[in-house]
């Protein structure tokens, strides 16, 4: 893919060049690997690129650099979590330049041969969970499209790991989660990646009152993903970044697949599908499905 | 008195009893709580309320700090849709209150120890009958440990 790497060189420097941005958000490669990057105005864009391992939520830069002209590599996972964002009021719609790009479907390192040459023509079974889900490969808005557009992609019905936890009891589900918790060393990696996770104070700060313990036992881990997969109902746009980024290998996406699942078959809602819609847990309809309520 | 509530009344108490916590609207459970205590209607002594201003001010930490706590129980209590004091709070606190349910549900919380209810300031039957259900469901499911090796309050070992 050298020519979408050429073209996106070409449209970043241009965008610097005209002085519309201060920042520019997107991946670089070096040492084999791809990487985020903020680049000021100034750096060498030479390394800037697009491959298939550009599997990072870029959105998660952008609350800090708010107030900055920034300009972001645009893939689907960025443009469901803008939406979202707009929705909240966390982006300035008019400092930021989207550079929209079709996304070739992210592959998992974990999954990686250990040749790497026929990257981009890795099959299925080497993708990014999440884009074997994928519905939509282009970016409906952009200021600048870089690439040619992709085809629309075929998304695979749930997740399978969901599937396999839902196929418990209840007993097993809970040692299930136990076991996963105990894993848990609170080092809050799923929060930074999370771009929807950009609360000044979190909760599991909070001394006064302390809504939770500090210490690491599983099942006050286990009271923290709650908490975290309840503030980000109808929000997450399940980019699985939580779970990427654990050391430890908590499968952390798993509780807001829950959610995002029920709230789509509940309350019709898709997080992130337009920059329009009403947050889910700020709106409701007379009629809500309650079927647990005495 | 009727038949019916002379057998909610339990004649002896049980070995253990469970502790529930009950978030109760200001406006609408709370007054049909009190309805039930001013009518006399026997019910179960297990719940304990902590009135809160409307269903909505119910945040799902309040939930699950209480069973961090050692209850074995909560009940959180408010207005029926479209009656809420402050017109929609219930609204709101009803999709809250689903989203927490199905993760408790996931995770494997015995669907048994979170419940929701609405009783209105007239319905004092409702309410004890409410407390009747939670209270016999929770006796059957048993204490709650949160912790694998907590004590019978479900607190973690050591602490208070």
């Amino acid at each position: 893919m050298a020519t979408i790497k050429e073209e996106l060189r070409a449209a970043v420097k241009k965008l610097f060049d005209e002085d519309r941005i201060d920042y520019f958000v997107g991946y670089v490669e070096d040492y084999g690997h791809t990487f985020p990057a903020i680049l000021a105005k100034g750096s060498d864009l030479s390394r800037l690129t697009f491959d298939r391992k550009s599997y990072n939520n870029l959105a998660d830069f952008l609350p800090e650099l708010r107030g900055s002209r920034v300009g972001l590599v645009c893939k689907q996972c960025e443009v469901r979590t803008l939406n979202v964002l707009a929705a909240e009021g966390q982006i300035e719609r008019d400092k930021l330049v989207v550079v929209g790009v079709p996304c070739p479907a992210m592959v998992d390192p974990r999954k990686l041969p250990a040749d790497e040459a026929g990257l981009d023509d890795l099959d299925e079974s080497y993708w990014q969970e999440k884009c074997r889900r994928c519905l939509e490969r282009n970016t409906p808005f952009a200021d600048v499209f870089v690439g040619e557009r992709a085809s629309t992609p075929t998304p695979a019905e749930g997740w399978p790991l969901l599937q396999e936890v839902e196929a418990m009891s209840a007993e097993e589900r809970l040692a299930w989660w136990r076991e996963q918790m105990s894993l848990c060393i609170r080092c809050y990696a799923c929060r930074l990646a999370c771009p929807l996770c950009y609360c000044h104070q979190c909760f599991v700060e909070d001394n006064k009152p302390q809504w939770l313990d500090k210490s690491v036992r599983p099942e006050n881990n286990l009271h923290y993903h709650i908490i975290r997969a309840i503030h980000l109902a109808g929000r997450c746009i399940e980019c699985q970044e939580c779970s990427r980024v654990c050391p430890v290998g908590i499968p952390v996406d798993v509780l807001n697949n829950v959610l995002a699942r029920d709230f789509a078959e509940r309350f019709g809602y898709l997080a992130g599908e337009t920059a329009e819609a009403k947050p889910a847990l700020t709106h409701y309809e007379r009629d809500d499905k309650e079927d647990f309520i005495l | 008195m009727a038949e019916e509530e002379k057998q909610s009344v339990r004649e002896t108490a049980a070995p253990w009893e469970p502790n529930v916590v009950g978030f109760l609207c200001n406006w609408c459970s709370y007054a049909g709580a009190d309805l039930a205590g001013t009518s006399r209607i026997p019910y179960a002594c297990n719940v304990r309320v902590i009135r809160v201003p409307c269903s909505s001010r119910v945040d799902p930490l309040m939930i699950l700090r209480a069973f961090r706590e050692g209850a074995d129980g909560v009940l959180v209590s408010g207005c029926h849709p479209g009656d809420c004091h402050y017109i929609e709070g219930n609204y709101y606190a009803r999709r809250k209150l689903i989203a927490l349910k199905q993760l408790l549900d996931h995770v494997g919380l015995d669907p048994r120890r979170f419940r929701v209810s609405w009783v209105s300031a007239s319905e004092g039957r409702k309410w004890a009958k409410v407390v009747e259900t939670v209270t016999r469901d929770l006796l059957e499911a048993g204490p709650f440990h949160y912790e694998e090796n907590g004590d019978d309050q479900g607190r973690a070992p050591g602490r208070g």
